[in-house]
C-alpha cells in the first residue's frame, strides 16, 4: 500500500521538487545580489531611527515578494492540490472499486495514503521555508519584525504545520464529499478560517501578555514606537489609557473627540469622559487661514477639515486644556505586548496548534472511513 | 485435432451439437482410434462455452462407447464409426456433387434439395430398394 | 454443495428508493451463476454487497459462509471485476500487477505474468492506452491471479465489442476449467449467458423472479400452443408465466413438472432468452398493477 501511495503521487512530487530545486538554485544566484544591496542600502540606514530604506528593500524586490508570496499559498496548495483529491479522485474515477477489492485493509490503505501525502506535503514546504528563512535572515535580523504577522506564517517551523493541517483537512473534505473540486474549495476556505482564527485571536494570546506602563502624551496619544520603553520588535497586543485611580479612559489606547473620550459642552466646558471636568474653558477661535484643524463640539458636533468652524473650539486651544488636565488626572498608557523573545515558544505553540488539528482530522477520516464500510 | 463450433440458432442443446460433432468426425474418418479429443480447456478457450457443457458431451460419446476418459491424460477415441467402403466410394460421391450442382443450377435451395432427396429417400425406403 | 452466495431478505436502500429488496437467494459453489435482468434491476447492487463495497440496510448476507469483510482473508477468496473495469490510468500494467503482488497474500506472480503474455499485453503500456477490451482482461487478470474461490463480475463485457466480449468469455471459460473456481457474472446480454452459464438468476424490479440450474429450467417450462382458452382455466400443476391469444388461438409458456398429457397442445420447448423475457414481462406486469393511482386525497 506504501508503494502504491508513493506511485500514485510520484509524477507530482518530481515536478514540484523539480521546481524547488530551480528555485533554490535562483536564490543561490541572488544571494550575492542580496549582500551586495543589504551593505549599499540598509546598512547606512542603521544610524537613522526610522529609515524607510528597509520597507522600500522588501517592497521594491519582486522576487522577494514573489518567494514570500509563494510560501504563504504553498500549504492551501497542498491541501488543494494534493489533500483534496487524495480519496475523492478514486470515488470519481471508480478505482476505490479496484484498490478496496484487494486483500489488504482499507484502514491501512488509507493510512499509506495520508502518511505518504504528509510526508510529501511537510518536506516540500519545509524545503521552500528553509529557503525562505535563509534568503529572508539578513533582512529579518535588521528589522526584528519576525512576531509580525505577515512574517511570521512564513518562517521556521509555521508553515510545516500550515502544510500538515492543510493536507489533512483537504483528504478528509474529499472523504466526505467524494468530488475533488467541491472539496478543494472547502479545503480553501476552511484553511483560510483557521489561519485567521489563530492569528488574530488566539496567538496574541498563546503566552500571557507583558504588561508596560508608561506615560500618556495628550499630543500623541497612539504612538507607541520609541515612546514608553516598547521597541519596535515588540507586538503589541492591546493598549489602555488610564487614571490615576485606575479608571479605564479608553480600551485601545484613542483617545479623542471622536472616538468620545473628550468631550465639550457648548460653553466650552471640557470633560474627560468618566473621569472628571478639567479646569478651564475651550475658548473658540478662529484657526489661521490655511491650515487644516479638526473642529469639534458635543456629542453631534461635525468634524471639519478646513478652515475652522466659527464659534468652536480648534484642536490647539482645546490641547491647552487637555494637557494639564491628563497630567492632574495622572493619565497613563498600559500596553500589553508580546517580546521578540518569545517567538521560537510561540512557533512552537502555532505549529503544536495546527500538527493537532491535523492528528484529529486524520483520526476522523480513519474512523469515518471504518464506519462507512465495515 | 477436431475443432468445434457452436451453432446458437440451431435449436440444438450445445452439449448435443459438440456430441453430433464428434460422431460426423469419426463417420468421415477424421478422427481414429487412439486420436486424443481436445482437452475441455482447449474447447472452452476457442469455443466461450461452460465446460460443464463439454464434460456432458464426452460423458455421453463415452456412454456410446465410442471414447474413454484416462484421467489425467485426456479422453481418447476408441472405436470408429466409419465405414472404411465410405471413403471407397468415390465414383458415388462424384455423381452425388454432379447431381448436386444441377439441382443448384435448376433453382433449387438447400430446403428444397433437402426436401427433395428425402421424399425419394423414403419412396426408396418404401420401396425396399434403399 | 455448500452454497457461494447466501442471502436471507436482503435488501439495499438508498434514501427511499430501495435498489433491492427481499432478495433470498442460495448460489452453490461449482457453476458458473448468470445474474440477468433489466438495468436498475438491483445486479450491481447485489455484487456490490457481495463482495463489502455496500453494507446491506436489511436481510442477511453470507459469502463463502462469511459476512462480507474487509479481512485480507476473506478478500484473498473472492475476486472482483467492477463495472466498466476501473483501472488507474497512469499506471503500467506491470504497476498494477505489482500492487497485486503487493496486496494479495494470495497471489501467484506466474499467473499473471503468464496471462498477460498470452493476451499479448505489454507490461509497460500505461491503463489508460489500452483498448476497453485490454482493460477488462487486465481487470480479470487481477482478480483470478490471487486465486480466489470465487469470482465475482459486474457486467464486465457490457461496453466491449463484440470481438472482445467473445475474447473475455473465452479467456474466463479457461479459467473455470483450470481453476475450482465460482463465477457469478452479471449481463443484460442473454446470448454471452447462454453459452456460459449452467445456473441463472434473474432479477427483475430489485427482486429475485427465478433462480436455478439451467438444465433444470429448460427442462421444466414448456411452450403450449393449442385452441383459444383463459389461463386461469388451466389445471393447477402448469403454472402460466405468459400469454398470448390471437381469436383462435392461444399461447401459453407454463412452467410445470408434470408430463402435458392434453393433446390437443402443440408442445416446445423453451430457449432460454424467451424464458427469461417471459419472466421479465411478468414481473413487469405485476410492478405495473400495484403502482398506486394518482388521485386526489381528502
Amino acid at each position: 500500500m506504501i508503494w502504491l501511495a508513493w506511485r500514485q503521487m510520484r509524477t507530482q512530487v518530481l515536478v514540484v521538487f523539480g521546481v524547488l530545486v530551480a528555485l533554490g538554485i535562483a536564490l543561490a544566484l541572488t544571494g550575492p545580489h542580496l549582500v551586495h544591496e543589504f551593505d549599499t542600502i540598509i546598512k547606512p540606514c542603521e544610524a537613522k531611527p526610522n529609515c524607510g530604506g528597509v520597507a522600500n528593500f522588501s517592497n521594491s524586490d519582486r522576487f522577494l515578494q514573489s518567494v514570500s508570496l509563494l510560501l504563504l499559498i504553498a500549504p492551501a496548495l497542498a491541501g488543494m492540490f494534493w489533500g483534496a483529491p487524495l480519496v475523492a479522485r478514486e470515488y470519481e474515477n471508480g478505482t476505490y472499486r479496484l484498490v478496496w477489492t484487494q486483500s489488504s485493509s482499507r484502514a491501512r490503505w488509507l493510512a499509506a495514503k495520508l502518511g505518504m501525502g504528509a510526508l510529501v506535503s511537510m518536506v516540500a514546504v519545509g524545503l521552500l521555508s528553509l529557503m525562505t528563512t535563509w534568503w529572508f535572515s539578513p533582512i529579518d535580523a535588521f528589522s526584528n519584525n519576525s512576531l509580525t504577522p505577515s512574517t511570521f506564517d512564513r518562517r521556521d517551523l509555521v508553515p510545516i504545520a500550515y502544510a500538515l493541517f492543510a493536507f489533512a483537512f483537504g483528504a478528509t473534505a474529499g472523504l466526505i464529499l467524494r468530488r475533488t473540486l467541491p472539496a478543494m474549495a472547502v479545503t480553501l476556505f476552511g484553511f483560510i478560517g483557521l489561519r485567521y482564527v489563530v492569528e488574530d485571536d488566539l496567538r496574541p494570546h498563546f503566552m500571557t501578555p507583558l504588561k508596560l506602563t508608561s506615560g500618556f502624551d495628550p499630543l500623541e496619544p497612539g504612538l507607541t514606537v520609541g515612546g514608553g520603553g516598547l521597541k519596535s520588535s515588540d507586538q503589541v497586543v492591546s493598549q489602555e489609557t488610564v487614571s490615576g485611580t485606575g479608571h479605564v479612559l479608553s480600551a485601545n489606547g484613542n483617545v479623542g473627540p471622536t472616538s468620545g473620550e473628550v468631550n465639550v459642552s457648548s460653553n466650552g466646558t471640557v470633560t474627560l469622559r468618566g473621569i472628571g471636568k478639567c479646569a478651564g474653558k475651550a475658548t473658540n477661535a478662529p484657526a489661521p487661514s490655511g491650515s487644516v484643524s479638526q473642529s469639534f463640539g458635543g456629542p453631534g458636533a461635525q468634524v471639519h477639515v478646513g478652515n475652522a468652524k466659527a464659534g468652536v473650539p480648534s484642536m490647539e486651544n482645546l490641547n491647552k486644556i487637555v494637557v494639564p488636565c491628563a497630567r492632574h488626572y495622572h493619565l497613563h498608557q498600559i500596553s500589553y505586548y508580546q517580546p521578540l523573545n518569545r517567538y521560537w515558544p510561540f512557533q512552537f505553540i502555532e505549529s503544536g496548534i495546527f500538527i493537532a488539528a491535523a492528528l484529529v482530522l486524520a483520526g476522523l477520516s480513519l474512523w469515518l472511513l471504518r464506519r462507512r464500510t465495515a | 485435432m477436431i475443432e468445434f463450433h457452436l451453432d446458437t440458432h440451431s435449436g440444438v442443446a450445445p452439449y448435443l451439437q459438440i456430441v453430433q460433432q464428434v460422431r460426423r468426425a469419426l463417420r468421415l474418418g477424421l478422427l481414429h482410434e487412439g486420436d486424443q479429443l481436445p482437452t475441455v480447456k482447449e474447447v472452452v478457450a476457442l469455443v466461450a462455452i461452460n465446460p460443464n457443457t463439454v464434460l456432458k458431451a464426452y460423458r455421453e460419446l463415452e456412454h456410446d462407447g465410442l471414447v474413454s476418459a484416462r484421467p489425467g491424460v485426456g479422453t481418447f477415441v476408441t472405436r470408429t464409426l466409419s465405414d472404411p467402403s465410405l471413403a471407397a466410394h468415390g465414383p458415388l460421391r462424384q455423381d452425388l456433387q454432379r447431381w448436386l450442382t444441377k439441382a443448384r443450377l435448376a433453382g433449387l435451395d438447400d430446403e428444397s434439395i433437402e426436401a427433395l432427396f428425402r421424399d425419394c429417400f423414403r419412396a426408396a425406403l418404401e420401396r425396399g430398394i434403399a | 454443495m455448500s452454497a457461494v452466495i447466501e442471502a436471507q431478505g436482503l435488501g439495499k436502500r438508498y434514501g427511499r428508493k430501495w435498489a433491492l429488496s427481499e432478495c433470498s437467494v442460495s448460489i452453490p459453489a461449482g457453476h458458473v451463476v448468470g445474474l440477468v435482468g433489466p438495468n436498475g434491476a438491483g445486479k450491481s447492487t447485489l455484487l456490490n454487497l457481495a463482495i463489502g463495497l455496500l453494507q446491506p440496510t436489511a436481510g442477511g448476507l453470507e459469502v463463502l459462509g462469511g459476512r462480507p469483510t474487509d479481512a485480507a482473508a476473506h478478500l484473498g477468496r473472492v475476486g472482483f471485476v467492477a463495472q466498466d473495469t476501473p483501472t488507474y490510468q497512469s499506471l503500467s500494467v506491470a504497476d498494477h500487477l505489482k500492487m497485486g503482488a503487493l496486496t494479495n497474500p494470495t497471489w501467484d506472480q506466474h499467473v499473471a505474468e503468464g496471462r498477460i503474455a498470452q493476451l499479448g499485453l505489454d507490461p509497460k503500456q500505461k491503463a489508460g492506452n489500452l483498448s476497453g477490451g485490454q482493460r477488462a482482461q487486465l481487470a480479470l487478470t487481477m482478480a483470478v491471479a490471487k486465486r480466489p474461490e470465487l469470482l465475482l463480475l459486474d457486467e464486465p463485457v457490457a461496453s466491449l465489442d463484440p470481438l472482445a466480449r467473445r475474447e473475455f468469455l473465452q479467456v474466463l471459460m479457461e479459467t473455470v476449467a483450470e481453476d475450482e473456481v465460482s463465477v457469478v457474472l452479471s449481463s443484460h446480454l442473454m446470448a454471452d449467458l447462454e453459452r456460459v452459464c449452467d445456473y441463472l438468476v434473474v432479477l427483475v424490479s430489485s427482486r429475485v423472479q427465478l433462480a436455478g440450474p439451467v438444465d433444470d429450467l429448460l427442462a421444466s417450462h414448456r411452450r403450449l400452443i393449442g385452441p383459444r382458452r383463459d389461463p386461469a382455466t388451466m389445471p393447477g400443476n402448469q403454472v402460466v408465466i405468459e400469454s398470448s391469444h390471437t381469436e383462435r388461438q392461444s399461447t401459453f409458456m407454463v412452467h410445470t413438472d408434470d408430463p402435458i398429457l392434453d393433446p390437443s397442445w402443440t408442445v416446445e420447448e423453451v430457449g432460454l432468452e424467451d424464458l427469461v423475457l417471459a419472466y421479465m414481462g411478468q414481473a413487469a406486469e405485476k410492478a405495473r398493477q400495484t403502482r398506486p393511482m394518482i388521485g386526489l386525497v381528502k
